[in-house]
């Protein structure tokens, strides 16, 4: 087993690509991991996708946001653990149902409408590594119009100062 | 589901709303149901507000305005999602009761159901 050195989380590998995007200006690469398709190694057609982020800054807070269209608050799991910030939603890949039969007298159309359970959805998901100067507990979370905006204020001491010569 | 013969972007048009006019085309999916066509149409950031569909001789056009609300003293960091707005325009090729478009706009998704209009039966011309 290898021992590293730094504190910070480990990158896990293609799935479990933690981005270091709060350390660097600039993406360096931009594309890279956006779109994991998966079908074939789950169960069932499924795709995994990498959720496109926006991240801003100013003096008490970072703000992060995350494009999630289609999908409804109880689907989304947001985890703050160890430095890293783990977003994961599930949406229906079919956001309506087809062959939604309106006819009462038709029972034996259920057969062909795919249970809620197996019904094939997709797994968007995204994993920041976050500063240390980041308040862990006052963290916030909104959820409008498709997006998802987390407000992370910083800790005190990590704030811009002013020192006094005394 | 996704019945792509239903609709056919306007490739023409579509070049012309994507380039220089500041719009994007946005993700959707067609359902082909019973009674109707859904088209779910992607729009993260509009609210129901910046939404207008339309349809009008034999086409639908979705436009999805995103308001531009970063504040200026933020710096940024990292960016991916697109601020542009949203123009979506499709043919319809299937026979649809375009009176009874319905839509309707959750969680940044646009979802616009046209009713399928039954085949005319064939009448009958007296000759006079």
């Amino acid at each position: 087993m290898n021992m590293t050195r730094c504190n910070q989380p480990q990158v896990d590998g293609p799935l479990g690509e933690v981005d270091q995007l709060f350390r660097s200006a600039f993406s360096q690469f931009p594309g890279i991991g956006r779109l994991l398709d998966l079908e074939g190694l789950l169960d069932g057609p499924s795709t995994m996708r990498s959720i496109p982020v926006d991240i801003f800054e100013d003096d008490n807070t970072f703000v992060v946001r995350l494009e999630l269209p289609g999908v409804k608050r109880d689907a989304i799991d947001i985890e703050l653990d160890a430095g890293v910030l783990n977003v994961t939603a599930e949406r229906p890949v079919h956001l309506t149902e087809a062959n939604t039969s309106e006819s009462s007298t038709d029972e034996a159309d259920t057969d062909q409408q795919p249970a809620p359970e197996t019904a094939p959805t997709a797994i968007l998901t995204r994993k920041l590594s976050v500063p240390k100067s980041v308040d862990g507990q006052a963290v916030k979370a909104d959820l409008a119009d498709g997006i998802l905006t987390l407000t992370l204020p910083k800790l005190e001491d990590s704030k811009p100062r002013n020192i006094e010569i005394g | 589901m996704t019945d792509t013969q239903l609709a056919k972007t306007t490739d023409a048009t579509q070049a012309k709303a994507d380039s220089g006019d500041g719009f994007v085309k946005p993700h959707y999916l067609i359902t082909t149901g019973e009674k109707a066509y859904t088209v779910d149409v992607m729009l993260p950031g509009v609210s129901k507000d910046g939404i207008e569909a339309v349809i009008d001789g034999g086409f639908l056009t979705v436009t999805g305005i995103r308001p531009n609300d970063i504040p200026e003293e933020w710096k940024t960091i990292n960016r991916e999602i697109d601020q542009t707005n949203y123009r979506l325009r499709l043919k319809v090729n299937a026979r649809v009761d375009s009176d009874a478009m319905t839509a309707r706009a959750e969680d940044g998704v646009l979802s616009v159901k046209l009713p399928r209009k039954a085949k005319e039966s064939a009448r009958k011309i007296k000759i006079s």
